[in-house]
């Protein structure tokens, strides 16, 4: 056993090679080109929270934290769903156009 | 006055009631989550206006005909790698391992240093093939892409350089021993937090 295992190290190096995993799986999905778009964009959002949810749990230790903290940390997640939702049908229309003409060159 | 000094305990034992620690962690661990969820919340703005931008695009250029996409792979790589490293130096400083501590969060800030290196010739080519926010010499039609490139990843790369920076110190102060366990794990929480926005980059501005 190396003294690395000793101290208890192992788990993050374990989790250190599911997130390389996570990053070539990711990789492997942007390159698939017959992909439906929806599809990809669903599956790149699946293993981006599942990535973030790893780093956050075990690297950031919030696993032991309150479930005060824990649902703190969550609510720019929830916020930027309520953002997104709230402007993007805008840009199916004219009113999305105009806006990128104005701020644009 | 009896009846004040218990209504005054009963509400300082309250989790609420400041007495007691509602969060169960120290004010500067605290602290440094609070700004990690402002910070998440400047990110997430740049991400959904991304996406604003490039759903009102007629058209948006493929990531990998611009991007050279071995080389974010192994940026990405760096990156994840500092992060296990600087856990196992946080994990080293709560026990007390001092020297081994300081060993592990060298090898973050080298990580950290191969990222910030990767980006800046990432840039300088960019920059060279003459992309500019809001004039894009490949497809004109879509300007909003190389300013979308350069909010994102530079906003990006400045909290990799602050993260360093923050970094240096923290080893310098670890190596005098006047930076303990909790002050290793603050430190940290940034360098993780960093690590978390670049794969929400990845996925979404370089893979999508």
């Amino acid at each position: 056993m190396s003294e690395a295992t000793h101290h208890g190290y192992a788990t993050y190096w374990k989790i250190w090679g599911w997130l390389l995993c996570m990053t070539l799986l990711a990789l492997g999905v942007g390159y698939v080109d017959a992909m439906p778009g929806a599809l990809k964009a669903l599956l790149l959002v699946g293993i981006t929270l599942a990535k973030v949810g790893v780093i956050a749990a075990f690297y950031m230790h919030l696993r032991s934290e309150k479930l005060d903290l824990i649902l703190i940390t969550f609510s720019p997640i929830v916020l930027a769903l309520i953002l997104f939702f709230f402007i993007v049908p805008d840009a199916g229309d004219s009113v999305g156009r105009e806006i990128m003409l104005r701020i644009g060159p | 006055m009896e009846a004040t000094v218990g209504e005054q305990e009963r509400i300082l034992a309250s989790p609420w009631g400041g007495g007691t620690n509602p969060f169960g962690t120290s004010w500067g661990k605290f602290m440094m989550w609070v700004f990690i969820v402002s910070d998440a919340l400047t990110f997430a703005g740049f991400i959904v206006a991304y996406g604003f931008m490039r759903s009102v695009a007629p058209a948006w250029p493929e990531p990998d005909e611009v991007f050279s996409m071995g080389l974010i792979t192994f940026m990405t790589f760096a990156l994840i790698s500092s992060s296990c490293v600087m856990a196992i130096a946080v994990g080293a400083a709560q026990q007390g391992r001092q020297s081994e501590a300081v060993k592990y969060l060298w090898l973050t800030i080298l990580g950290g240093t191969i990222f910030l290196g990767c980006q800046a010739y990432e840039w300088s080519h960019f920059i060279a093939d003459g992309y500019r926010p809001w004039l894009n010499p490949v497809m004109p039609e879509v300007p909003q892409f190389p300013a979308a490139f350069y909010v994102m990843t530079g906003f990006h790369g400045f909290h990799v350089f602050t993260g360093l920076v923050l970094l240096l110190y923290t080893v310098i102060r670890a190596h005098m021993g006047k930076y303990t366990g909790d002050r290793v794990e603050i430190a940290g929480l940034y360098w993780h937090f960093i690590d978390v926005v670049w794969v929400f980059i990845f996925a979404f501005f370089y893979l999508l």
